[in-house]
């Protein structure tokens, strides 16, 4: 894989926003129905809600339409490796603290966070995830006193 | 004097031992954080919110002004020294501060800096004093009706933060009003877009949204190049500014207090606007406009103090009105709220400690930061030159865990994930997150004033035009949407943003 020059992918900006806009306007338009809708005096809890998908509806369209003659452009974007590992890291987290404990999960967590970075040493790997552990041990369960197992129950013996 | 009893309460809550450590603290962390390439004060403040929550209301919010001042001379020493501006409003320091930083003067364009900001803090403080109370009893006279009014001109000023399509910047303010609902409906308590999830309740965690919208999509960004590429950063040599460098600057550094003051107050205006004025007029009225933007001291001077007057003169409608004009406000309104405190006009007289400690901390916290940063402009340099690939998992992880110890709770880390990926795929597609987040900090008091006045009105609109002072503020919103939208203002919009 060619690391050294930055991604580009082909899009077409404003379609591609507008049609972000009209699918949140419908997703929260759905869902909104459910609500009582009341009247304009009392108003229910599903009317504002409608009210806005609509606007948001109509806003998406309008900037998809405005986006419709022109040719898509070649924009940077940050590789697919480097996504997964930078999103799915707070995720890791929350998965790994509770049976592993705080010290574990911060490893796990930046050696993850790391493989976002695709021309890093695994030694520099892992010295940056020791010193993340102890940092954070030091600043939020030392100093700031969260009250988080530094072991979680399963290395407990 | 009524005024001068506020002024020595305020010194009084400001200056205990406890408040003036956590300012100091502020100010040092967020100097730290926002000194870091490519992080700006929203972000700063959404990475430290967690951190101030132990705190009591009044000390926390002093602690997060001080990060606010801190991230924003960070943003400048970023800017003189490296070209890297963490947000707009610094964007201007480093057209002629980086110049200046090349030609070996970094340590005078540091000091104008602080300087600049100095003067200006304690000027804008005093227009801060002066203003607020009678803004603050005009709005208590507020109904339903104008306060709805009110802040739809709040958003639609909002608008001018972004600096792309309008259409877009209203897609976004509508986008963040809908996701500012989820929770349990205020009239009937029906929960809404929960999903059936219980922590969902009292909304989405503020901290999860605004760190995943700033904080997770700035890393992304970052990472679209190689990040183990190191930053250049030009060394100051002195650090005193040399007696001429001082008189050039006294008259931008006295301007750029003066509109940056005006300006941010305006919801909308805030710290960035107001320095592109500034850097626009020190040149029109420059004897020798061609040396801008080849290391004019004028050119940091000017818009380094107007960013920092228009930041502190921010907080005039933000304390008052309960209406942020700008991201990092809208942030300050979710840190009050998580506090217990609603926002508004009310907190002058129910907080006066909290209210005058503040202000009073806010001319502490730049005596502090002109103090402070000249001797450790040797530490931030050493910090930028930090790889990249060591800071982003410290930074990721700094906010993962601080998100997590608010609530306990695994949901709000997903929530970060999920915002991270929202926030850089719009702005990608150009829709900027000032809007979304000024949105979705909004969302519950707009719907709970239409609801309110649609009452009261028995489900006539026209109550929104029925009294003047909500007429006049629907107008200037509808006459502001329309400047915005006319192909002249536009053009001349563009040019402020790409000068």
């Amino acid at each position: 894989m060619d690391t050294q020059n930055p991604l580009t992918i082909p899009v077409n900006k404003d379609v591609v926003a507008g049609a972000i806009f009209i699918a949140f306007a419908i997703a929260f338009g759905v869902v909104s129905t459910a609500y009582p809708m009341g009247s304009a005096a009392q108003m229910g809890p599903g009317y504002y809600p409608l009210l806005l998908s609509g606007v948001l509806g109509l806003l998406g369209i309008a900037i998809a339409l405005t986006g419709w003659r022109k040719s898509a452009e070649r924009m940077v974007v940050v590789r697919p490796l480097a996504l997964i590992a930078v999103l799915s890291a707070p995720l890791l987290f929350a998965v790994t603290l509770r049976p592993l404990g705080f010290v574990p999960a911060v490893i796990l967590t930046s050696l993850l966070a790391t493989m976002a970075a695709p021309r890093m040493s695994w030694m520099a790997r892992i010295l940056s995830a020791l010193g993340l552990a102890l940092g954070c041990t030091a600043i939020f369960i030392w100093a700031l006193g969260i009250p988080l197992p530094l072991l979680g129950s399963l290395l407990r013996f | 004097m009524e005024l001068l009893d506020n002024v020595l309460l305020g010194l009084h809550t400001a200056m205990t031992l406890q408040n003036l450590f956590y300012c100091l603290l502020g100010c040092l962390l967020g100097t730290l954080i926002g000194v870091l390439p490519g992080v700006g004060p929203t972000t700063t403040i959404a990475l430290l919110l967690p951190i101030t929550f132990g705190l009591d209301p009044s000390t926390s919010l002093i602690m997060l002004a001080g990060i606010y001042y801190g991230a924003q001379y960070g943003g400048s020493t970023t800017a003189i020294l490296v070209n890297l501006p963490g947000e707009a409003s610094s964007a201007v320091t480093a057209i002629d501060g980086y110049k200046m930083a090349q030609q070996g003067k970094a340590g005078s364009a540091l000091a104008i800096a602080a300087i600049g900001s100095f003067i200006a803090g304690t000027i804008a403080t005093v227009v801060v004093v002066v203003f607020s109370p009678p803004l603050s009893e005009l709005a208590l006279r507020f109904g339903p009706p104008e306060y709805f009014s009110l802040i739809v001109l709040g958003l639609v000023l909002s608008v001018t933060l972004a600096n792309g399509s309008v259409l877009k910047a209203l897609a976004m303010i509508i986008l963040g009003l809908l996701f500012g609902l989820v929770g349990a409906d205020i009239y009937t308590g029906i929960p809404r877009f929960t999903f059936g999830e219980p922590s969902l309740m009292d909304g989405i965690n503020f901290v999860a949204f605004a760190t995943g919208l700033y904080g997770i999509s700035e890393i992304l960004s970052n990472l679209e190049q190689d990040p183990s590429r190191k930053s250049k950063v030009s060394k100051p040599k002195g650090l005193l500014p040399t007696w001429t460098e001082m008189k050039r600057s006294i008259g931008p550094i006295l301007r750029g207090t003066g509109l940056g003051s005006v300006m941010g107050v305006l919801p909308g205006g805030g710290a960035t606007l107001s320095s592109f004025a500034a850097y626009t007029l020190e040149k029109k009225l420059s004897k020798h406009p061609e040396q801008f933007g080849d290391g004019a001291i004028e050119g940091v001077a000017g818009p380094e103090s107007a960013n920092n007057a228009g930041a502190q003169t921010s907080f005039i409608p933000m304390l008052t009105l309960g209406i942020p004009g700008n991201g990092v406000m809208a942030i300050m309104i979710g840190a009050l709220m998580i506090q217990g405190i609603q926002p508004g006009p009310s907190v002058m007289t129910t907080n006066p400690a909290l209210f005058w400690g503040l202000i009073a901390s806010m001319w502490i916290g730049n005596l502090m930061l002109l103090m402070l940063n000249l001797p450790l402009v040797g530490i931030w340099v050493k910090l930028l030159s930090t790889p990249y690939n060591f800071m982003f998992p410290a930074i990721i992880l700094f906010s993962t865990i601080g998100i997590f110890s608010t609530n306990m709770n695994g949901i709000d880390l997903g929530l970060v994930a999920m915002f991270g990926l929202l926030g850089y795929v719009l702005i990608k597609l150009d829709c900027e997150p000032a809007p979304f987040l000024m949105g979705f900090i909004l969302g519950p008091l707009l719907e709970e004033n239409l609801r309110r006045a649609m009452m009261f009105s028995r489900g006539n609109p026209a109550t929104f035009v029925a009294s003047p002072l909500s007429a006049g503020l629907l107008a200037v919103a509808a006459i502001a949407l329309i400047l915005m939208v006319l192909p002249a203002v536009r053009k001349q919009r563009q040019k402020v943003f790409t000068d």
